[in-house]
């Protein structure tokens, strides 16, 4: 009797210690765990140039894609420069006016620094039970896509005349101190 | 004997109903498996567009590209730190399988001076001595952005273990840019080493370009 009485306090004992061991153990400070390993960043090169960029575009693109009977919707924030590079200008002189050839435009199109700059939004599959994921490189496929129409749009909506209408007056405003008392012309061969 | 009193009690219970919703359950199974196969290319359907653009006047000397990479493995108890982290390492003893992925992409950071900077008295010319003087603003840095996609470099799912989905890649990406910028912000090597590269090649641009017009050319650039 004595015996089960023991017994019984010291369960209730050792209970009582775990719970209050477990809620100690949970609510102490704990970092959360990672979603992934990160190495440090490695520099991979560094590019000397001279681009004059005149134009840039920031934007939240919607990503509506589908591959068999699997959707994707998501959204990406690229941001879009042109630029030209001035180490392929052509200059000459025609009398006391400088004479520069606008070179071709550089558009280049990355996706966003900024945070949260891809979310997905959702996505799903047409089949009962089938499954909604999306490999990398299908993934891949469809953020390339996303980008060469946002590029062709850079072009369909003028941005690219706009950048080139900029440029002529921004390298005419450059170049006009350093040739003192002479004119300067630019000229913008572009058809676009 | 007593599997057939099972069925006539169940089917007494559910009438005629229970085959009914058993034929329609079949019937979906069959449909989801068998409906057209499509084409499995990847279509991407086109949108309309609203952009923010700005004008700028900006000229780029000098170009970084950054290579982040981050993997996917499960937590080591002998790496946890704190509770939570524990509990999952122990959580992850159990899991069959193994569960791995490495993803890489690269940023690319900018060196520039502000041309709006620029005013006509920071350009001095001395037509007799044939010297150009040039004061060019200061070297700034900031981020042009990453790449879109991110590269798979290593995909090993194994056993019962979930595979790794888009969401998880978008959260991965999103923890290795914060990463990123913060390593950019805190390690001074990242942007000297660009500015350094960016004065180098100002420096030279200008001197060509002096030289090119009959001058010789003393260029400083501000801090």
């Amino acid at each position: 009797m004595k015996t089960a009485k023991i017994l019984k306090w010291a369960t209730l004992l050792i209970a009582v210690i775990a719970v209050i061991g477990c809620v100690v153990w949970f609510t102490r400070p704990s970092e959360p765990v990672p979603v992934a390993k990160i190495e440090p960043a490695r520099i991979i090169d560094v590019r000397p140039m001279v681009k004059l960029c005149s134009v840039e575009i920031y934007e939240e693109v919607p990503v509506k894609a589908k591959i068999g009977t699997r959707h994707l919707v998501a959204r990406e924030t690229l941001t879009g420069t042109i630029s030209f590079d001035l180490e392929k200008i052509e200059q000459q002189w025609e009398g006391d006016t400088l004479v520069v050839t606008l070179p071709p435009e550089i558009v280049e199109v990355y996706e966003s620094t900024d945070p949260g700059a891809y979310k997905v939004i959702d996505r799903w599959n047409d089949k009962i039970l089938a499954g909604s994921n999306f490999t990398a490189a299908e993934e891949n496929e469809i953020k390339r896509q996303v980008v060469e129409a946002w590029r062709d749009s850079i072009y369909s909506r003028g941005y690219v005349r706009r950048a080139r209408t900029e440029a002529v007056k921004n390298l005419e405003a450059m170049l006009r101190p350093f040739v003192p008392g002479k004119e300067v012309r630019i000229k913008d061969n572009s058809e676009k | 004997m007593k599997i057939m009193t099972r069925f006539q009690a169940c089917k007494s219970r559910f009438g005629r109903g229970l085959p009914i919703l058993f034929s329609l359950l079949f019937a979906m199974l069959i449909a989801s498996g068998c409906t057209r196969k499509e084409e499995e290319s990847v279509k991407a359907e086109p949108v309309d567009y609203a952009a923010l653009i700005r004008s700028t006047n900006k000229l780029i000397l000098s170009e970084m590209t950054i290579n982040k990479m981050a993997s996917i493995d499960d937590l080591k108890f002998d790496e946890a730190k704190g509770s939570r982290q524990q509990l999952n390492a122990v959580l992850n003893w159990f899991k069959i399988g193994t569960r791995k992925g490495a993803y890489s992409y690269n940023t690319y950071l900018r060196a520039f001076i502000d041309l709006n900077e620029l005013k006509l008295s920071d350009v001095e010319v001395d037509t007799v001595a044939k010297v150009m003087r040039i004061h060019l603003p200061e070297i700034k840095t900031e981020f042009i952005g990453r790449d879109v996609q991110l590269r798979e470099d290593h995909y090993r799912v194994t056993g019962l273990r979930t595979q790794i989905n888009l969401e998880e890649r978008a959260r991965v990406k999103e923890a290795m840019n914060a990463s990123l910028k913060r390593e950019v912000e805190e390690r001074a090597g990242f942007k000297e080493r660009l500015k350094a590269s960016a004065k180098g090649k100002a420096v030279a641009y200008f001197t060509a370009f002096a030289e090119g017009n009959g001058f010789r050319a003393e260029i400083d650039i501000k801090d």
